[in-house]
């Protein structure tokens, strides 16, 4: 007893001396992280083959009318000045206009990021309810070798659906749920049912993974001593799994957890194609298509910077939870 | 029963009918009942501009459509009147007379002097529009009202045969006075008594849709020969669609009326529950480079490449729908050539003769055909025929901007070419192979120089009659075709679907929204 008060006592205690060294350095890792997207989005649309200005100006357009275009879209400004108008507009919140449409790319971004946020935070919350929830219940009835069959279909069925692409989820939704059963909305957003097939989509894949990570490491913590004693003080199974079980399974899953709900962000990009989504990830295929160079920084820096600042708030997170990581700055300490 | 299990059952069950009404919702939607009054449909991407001068992209043209009146429309047997009543062809121009029964969406009466003021900024270089040289030609636009005679006169500092049909292209729609006093406001859509058409945007929702509604007091419809069926609905949704997800949404009911990918079309043409309806969008042709950095260069090696392509095979690779081009421009244009003869015919082993050993740089966009099939069609053509072939099927945007620059002009030896022809004349595509170079600031992108074709060319659109036009016309493109600058290919044709209950009209053969109808 008295060793464990002692270890409780360190921890808190490097914990506490630890918080201001450990946010300095995520600080300098997101302000390294988001000068390096915005140096990357600008010098990405420039490798890009194409001149926009001609695309802009259209196709019947004369030289004239190109160079007219290309005057009005900064082009013919020298390429550091168009770098230094880009930075100066990200921190007034001017990501400057369409090339296509002429709208401000803040104005585009600001009706589409709602769509891709509801859709994403949905899946997310789906996905951590639904993992955490079938891990463990998984790992609980077949502790002690029981239930072998179950064992062996949970592996099989999450590892074959943990690999199948999002597009093709997103194929076998529609053509069962809307296209046969016509019981929800094939694509779009023009209701709240158009949530349903995008979601799942997108939350498959991740709840597969996450529910196998669970379920292993909820296999060990059921197998440790505090959780046999509380069985054998008779406490009731939801109340075992939920109070004793669940807080040593939080920092695992939380810091895996964040790297998959990173890539949910590029998985929603397919999702919104595959059900004409009229989200960022949408927007962004759009944009490229069109060489509309300034909605694609604007989207892309958008979510990029979301991504960076998931990670940034698990990291957080899991300082919270798990004080280890405040020493070594690491998850899994 | 407690209290507390009776409130989780409520809660349970109000979710289940949540659920289920948001599901109900979702496919019923505007079209699905009696008493409907909306059309769901789609575009391809937000347009633009709503300024119609302005328009570039496929859905500007078809956000004009339905937004402005032009002063004549295209019936499938020629014009009919559009906010003009009647015309008269003048050796330099036209003279228009002005009906009584257009109007803006804020009430005001459609007269002469608004008709000529919009089509004199049209024609404005100032303005910036792309199409309008393609409307009048090029040369110098003098517009002039007379509101007491009831007309609008056009002239032209150059003769040019195809202002007529060009004043039906939807970019000459006509701005009524307060768009023309707001032209951001006009390019914005957000001037309610700029339009001239049927419907005005209520709302834009970039990315996601836009929403149009009828001006109540719009009686200037189409009398087409054969008079459309159903009545025009109150509102038009047009929402932002991907080319994967709307088969199945007409599928599903959440669409009325769409365009949908040819492949697509077998789910659709046997159910009696659907209608199909096609239009000529535009044109595929393979045109060769002739400055002298390309091998064709020489009139041999491309009548060689001409010998290797076999149009109905091209066809089967991009659109198997499309009809086979016979010029540089549809079937059911005015003038075009119908003699067979000019194609020439395929001979691979005389081809082989030339093309063997050649270096030919292939350059198209991925557009044609799926993954840019019809390049790799015609590049598989002349690869079988002994020539080493560099194919590059790049985007749209890459595409543009290698044929169209002078400075690139040496990076490619043949292009197949998509045309869209919004404007559907001849010209549209002779003009591409034909007269000044994009060098020389004008559209041909071959750099041929056709002194016969030219002359032809410039008779065609120096003609007052349709038959001088016609004549001259033919023998501009024999002259073209028999120089072997452009081999005509196959059309691009656009598949719309529309469920029992909706129409959709192609007059001439191209797509106009203003003719979407309910018809149940």
């Amino acid at each position: 007893m008295t060793a464990a008060v002692e270890t409780r006592t360190r921890t808190r205690s490097a914990g506490g001396s630890g918080w201001p060294r450990f946010l300095g350095q995520k600080l300098v890792e997101f302000v390294v992280a988001i000068g390096a997207l915005i140096l990357l989005t600008f010098a990405l649309v420039l490798l890009v083959p194409g001149d926009p200005a001609r695309i802009a100006a259209g196709i019947d357009a004369s030289p004239e009318q190109v160079a007219a275009a290309r005057h009005a879209l900064g082009l013919d400004q020298p390429l550091l000045a168009q770098f230094w108008n880009y930075v100066v507009g990200i921190f007034t919140g001017d990501l400057g206009q369409s090339f296509r449409t002429g709208q401000d790319v803040t104005a585009v971004i600001g009706v589409r990021l709602p769509f891709t946020l509801t859709i994403a935070l949905v899946a997310i919350g789906i996905t951590l309810v639904v993992s955490v929830m079938l891990g463990i219940a998984v790992a609980a009835l077949t502790r002690g070798n029981r239930n072998r069959w179950l064992d062996v279909g949970f592996s099989w069925a999450t590892a074959t659906l943990q690999t199948l692409p999002i597009y093709v989820y997103g194929a076998i939704l529609v053509v069962v749920f809307a296209v046969t059963l016509g019981v929800l909305p094939a694509a779009g957003a023009a209701s709240p049912a158009s949530y349903v097939l995008p979601a799942v989509a997108l939350t498959l894949a991740p709840t597969c993974s996450i529910s196998r990570i669970v379920r292993r490491e909820a296999s060990a913590v059921l197998e440790q001593d505090y959780m046999r004693t509380a069985r054998g003080w008779r406490i009731g199974r939801l109340k075992q799994h939920l109070k004793y079980a669940l807080p040593n399974l939080l920092a695992s899953t939380l810091t895996l957890s964040g790297l998959i709900l990173g890539n949910m962000l590029g998985g929603a990009v397919i999702v919104e194609r595959v059900f004409s989504w009229p989200g960022l990830g949408n927007g962004v295929v759009e944009a490229i298509l069109e060489r509309d160079y300034p909605l694609i920084r604007g989207i892309i820096l958008t979510i990029g910077a979301l991504a960076i600042i998931i990670n940034l708030v698990i990291d957080i997170i899991l300082a919270i939870v798990d004080p280890r990581v405040l020493r070594s700055g690491k998850a899994f300490a | 029963m407690s209290s507390r299990t009776r409130r989780t059952r409520a809660v349970a069950l109000g979710t289940v009918l949540v659920l289920l009404s948001a599901a109900g919702c979702a496919t019923t939607g505007g079209g699905g009942s009696g008493g409907v009054d909306t059309i769901r449909s789609t575009w391809t991407s937000d347009p633009t501009t709503f300024d119609p001068a302005l328009v570039t992209g496929v859905d500007d043209y078809r956000m004009a459509q339905i937004g402005f009146d032009t002063v004549l429309r295209r019936d499938d047997d020629g014009l009919i009147a559009g906010i003009a009543t009647d015309y008269e062809q003048t050796d330099n121009g036209v003279i228009l007379e002005i009906g009584d029964t257009g109007t803006c969406g804020d009430g005001t009466m459609i007269t002469p002097t608004i008709v000529a003021n919009s089509l004199q900024r049209l024609a404005d270089p100032e303005t910036g529009s792309a199409i309008a040289p393609l409307i009048f030609g090029g040369a110098g636009v003098t517009v002039t009202a007379d509101d007491d005679a009831g007309t609008v006169e056009i002239e032209l500092d150059k003769p040019y045969s195809e202002l007529i049909l060009g004043l039906t292209v939807p970019a000459a729609g006509i701005v009524c006075p307060a768009g023309l006093e707001d032209p951001e406001g006009l390019a914005a859509g957000t001037v309610d008594g700029a339009w001239s058409g049927p419907y005005a945007l209520s709302k834009a929702t970039p990315g996601v849709d836009y929403r149009f509604a009828l001006n109540a007091d719009y009686d200037n419809w189409a009398e087409y020969a054969d008079p459309l069926e159903g009545r025009p609905a109150e509102n038009l949704v047009f929402t932002i669609g991907s080319d994967g997800a709307i088969p199945n949404q007409l599928a599903t009911g959440e669409l009325d009326v769409a365009i949908i990918p040819y492949q697509e079309l077998p789910r659709f043409e046997d159910d009696d529950a659907y209608d199909t309806e096609f239009g000529v969008l535009g044109d595929y042709y393979l045109i060769f480079n002739e400055s002298q950095s390309s091998p064709f260069a020489d009139p041999a090696l491309r009548h060689a490449a001409a010998q290797v392509v076999d149009r109905a095979a091209f066809r089967e690779a991009v659109n198997p729908l499309g009809d086979l081009l016979l010029s540089a421009g549809d079937p059911q244009l005015q003038c075009v050539n119908t003699d067979e003869s000019l194609i020439v015919p395929q001979d691979e082993a005389a081809a082989s003769e030339a093309l063997a050993g050649v270096t030919i740089r292939l350059i198209g966009p991925q557009a044609i055909g799926v993954n840019g099939a019809g390049i790799t069609y015609i590049a598989e053509r002349l690869r079988a025929a002994g020539a080493t072939v560099d194919s590059q099927i790049t985007d749209t945007g890459s595409w543009i901007s290698t044929i169209l620059s002078p400075a690139a002009s040496g990076d490619w030896d043949a292009t197949v070419f998509a045309s869209i022809n919004n404007v559907g004349t001849l010209a549209n595509g002779l003009s591409r192979v034909l007269g000044p170079t994009v060098a020389d600031g004008g559209r041909n992108l071959s750099y041929a120089q056709n002194a016969v074709a030219d002359e032809a060319y410039a008779a065609a659109m120096a003609a007052t009659d349709d038959e001088s036009k016609c004549a001259a016309y033919a023998d501009a493109q024999r002259a073209v075709l028999e120089a072997n600058t452009l081999v005509p290919l196959s059309t691009n044709v656009t598949t719309y679907v529309a469920r029992d209950g909706f129409s959709v009209r192609h007059p001439a053969g191209r797509e106009n929204l203003s003719t979407l109808r309910i018809t149940e």
